[in-house]
C-alpha cells in the first residue's frame, strides 16, 4: 500500500489499492436500468452549461 | 408559484435525484433505499425561508420532527440545522460585530439561544447526534460561540452537538485546535463535521469590497493541505474526538481509510463517519459503506419551490467545467457501458446454450 502524504494534493497515483472508488458497480448497484438512464440524463444535461442557465431562467420566470 | 409543466418536470428529474422527499414522510423510500447498502440518511430541512419570528419557530418545530425520527430509525445517524434557519443574519452579524445590541435585539437573541437550546436538548434527551452547519465567517463566531454552549452542556456523556470546521478558512486550524484544547479542559467530547467550505466568492467578494484581508485560503491547494492536515490532528486526538468528513473528494476518504487502517481502528467506529450528498459521488458512498465503514447521505426535503436555490447550486455544481465532463457523469458513462456489456455477454451465453441444447 503506498504511503499517502498529509499535506500533499490528490494524486491518483498514490491512491490506495484496496478500496476503489472507480468500482461503479458498487457505486450504482441500488438503481434499476431505468433508474441509471434516467441519473445519466440528468448529468447529461446538468453538463451542459446552457440547460442550466436557461432552466434557472425560467424558475425565475415562473 | 411554479407551474405544471415545469414543477412536474423538475420534480421528476432534478428534485427527486438530490432530494429525498417534499415531507419527512415522503423521504421513507430513500431512506429505506440508502440503508439497503447500509447507508444513514440525515434529513435536511433545507428550506430557505423567510427571516421571521414566526418562520424560525416554524423551523424548530420541523427539526424537531427529524430528531425524533432519527430517534425512532437506526437508518437516520443524525440530525442537523443551521442556525440562519432560527435567526436572522442581521441579528448573528450584529452579536459577532461586538456593536451593543438594543433591548429588541437582546430579547431575539435570547430566543435564539432558547430555539437552539430547545433543539440540542431534544437531541441529547432522546441520543441523536446533531450536527451544525457552517456558514459564513462574519456570523461563524457567533455560530461557534453558541454551539460549544450546547456541548459544554450536552457532550458531557456522549458526543451528541457537533460543530462544522470549514478548512478553506485560514483560521480554522486555530479554531480546531482552541476547540479542542477547551473540551479536554473542561470534560467534554467535541463532534466534528470536516468540511472545505461552501461559501468562497461570497466571501472573497465581502472582503474585497470591504477591504478587510480574504479569510479563505488562496489556493485549492491549500485548502486540501489544511483538510488534510486538520486530519491528522483529529487523528492525533481522536479520544476525545469525533469526525464526520463531509466531502466528495476522494483523495481525503482515502486518506482517512489509510490512517484508520494504520492505527488499528475498526471501519465501523463509531467517532468515525464519512458523509456526502443524495445523488452526488455515490461511488465514494457506496464503496466506503460497502468496504463496511460508517456512511451517510445528507437527504435534503421541503416543499420543491422552497428547494429551489438548493437544487440550481448543486445543478450549477454539476455543469461541465472548461469543457471536461464532470467525473459524476464520466462514472455514469462507464457503468451504463457496462451494464450494456453485460448484457450482451449474457445473450451470447444463452445462444451458445441454446445451440447447444
Ligand atoms: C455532508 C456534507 C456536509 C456539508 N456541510 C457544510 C457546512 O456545514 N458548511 C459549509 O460551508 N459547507 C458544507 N458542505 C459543503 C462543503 O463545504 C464543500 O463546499 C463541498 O463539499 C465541496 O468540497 P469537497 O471537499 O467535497 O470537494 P473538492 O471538490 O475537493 O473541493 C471543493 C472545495 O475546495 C475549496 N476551493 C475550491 N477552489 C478554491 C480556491 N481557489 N481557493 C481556496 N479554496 C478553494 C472550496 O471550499 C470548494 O468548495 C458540506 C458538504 C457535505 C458533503
Amino acid at each position: 500500500m503506498p504511503k499517502m502524504d498529509i499535506l500533499k494534493a490528490p494524486s491518483h497515483q498514490q491512491q490506495e489499492k484496496t478500496i476503489s472508488f472507480d468500482d461503479t458497480s458498487v457505486a450504482f448497484a441500488n438503481q434499476s436500468n431505468w433508474q441509471l438512464k434516467k441519473t445519466f440524463f440528468i448529468f447529461a444535461a446538468m453538463n451542459r452549461n446552457w440547460l442550466v442557465k436557461i432552466g434557472t431562467f425560467f424558475i425565475k420566470l415562473f | 408559484m411554479l407551474k405544471f409543466p415545469i414543477k412536474g418536470a423538475i420534480k421528476n428529474t432534478i428534485f427527486e435525484h438530490f432530494c429525498g422527499g417534499e415531507t419527512i414522510e415522503g423521504c421513507n423510500e430513500t431512506i429505506k433505499q440508502l440503508d439497503a447498502a447500509h447507508i444513514g440518511t440525515i434529513l435536511d430541512y433545507s428550506v430557505e425561508g423567510e427571516e421571521s419570528e414566526e418562520s424560525f419557530d416554524h423551523t424548530v418545530e420541523e427539526i424537531l420532527l427529524t430528531i425524533k425520527k432519527a430517534a425512532e430509525s437506526p437508518a437516520v445517524p443524525f440530525s442537523v440545522f443551521k442556525v440562519t434557519g432560527i435567526a436572522t443574519l442581521e441579528l448573528l452579524e450584529k452579536v459577532q460585530s461586538g456593536r451593543e445590541l438594543t433591548a429588541e435585539d437582546q430579547a431575539a437573541y435570547a430566543r435564539v439561544k432558547q430555539r437552539m437550546n430547545t433543539l440540542c436538548k431534544a437531541a441529547h434527551d432522546l441520543h441523536v447526534r446533531i450536527f451544525v452547519d457552517a456558514e459564513e465567517t462574519w456570523i461563524q463566531d457567533t455560530i461557534d460561540t453558541l454551539t460549544y454552549e450546547m456541548m459544554d452542556l450536552y457532550n458531557h456523556q456522549e458526543c451528541i452537538v457537533w460543530n462544522t470546521y470549514q478548512m478553506y478558512r485560514t483560521e480554522s486550524y486555530s479554531n480546531l485546535v482552541k476547540a479542542t484544547e477547551t473540551a479536554r479542559k473542561k470534560g467534554y467530547e467535541l463532534g466534528i463535521k470536516l468540511v472545505r467550505g461552501a461559501y468562497m466568492e461570497r466571501e472573497r467578494q465581502r472582503a474585497h469590497e470591504m477591504e478587510y484581508s480574504d479569510p479563505i485560503h488562496a489556493t485549492k491547494e491549500d485548502t486540501d493541505q489544511a483538510y488534510n492536515k486538520a486530519l491528522q490532528y483529529f487523528l492525533d486526538n481522536h479520544d476525545i474526538l469525533s469526525i464526520c468528513l463531509g466531502t466528495h473528494n476522494e483523495y481525503s476518504c482515502l486518506l482517512m481509510v489509510q490512517k484508520m487502517k494504520e492505527m488499528g481502528i475498526a471501519a465501523d467506529d463509531q467517532h468515525f463517519w464519512f458523509a456526502q450528498l443524495l445523488g452526488m459521488s455515490d461511488n465514494i458512498s457506496f464503496n466506503l459503506s460497502h468496504a463496511g465503514y460508517n456512511v451517510a447521505k445528507y437527504v435534503p426535503y421541503g416543499p420543491i419551490e422552497a428547494v429551489m436555490p438548493y437544487l440550481f447550486r448543486r445543478a450549477a455544481e454539476n455543469t461541465s467545467v472548461a469543457g471536461q465532463a464532470s467525473r459524476e457523469f464520466t462514472l455514469l458513462k462507464k457503468e451504463v457501458r457496462r451494464r450494456k456489456r453485460a448484457v450482451r455477454q449474457d445473450l451470447c451465453k444463452s445462444k451458445k446454450a441454446a445451440q447447444k441444447a
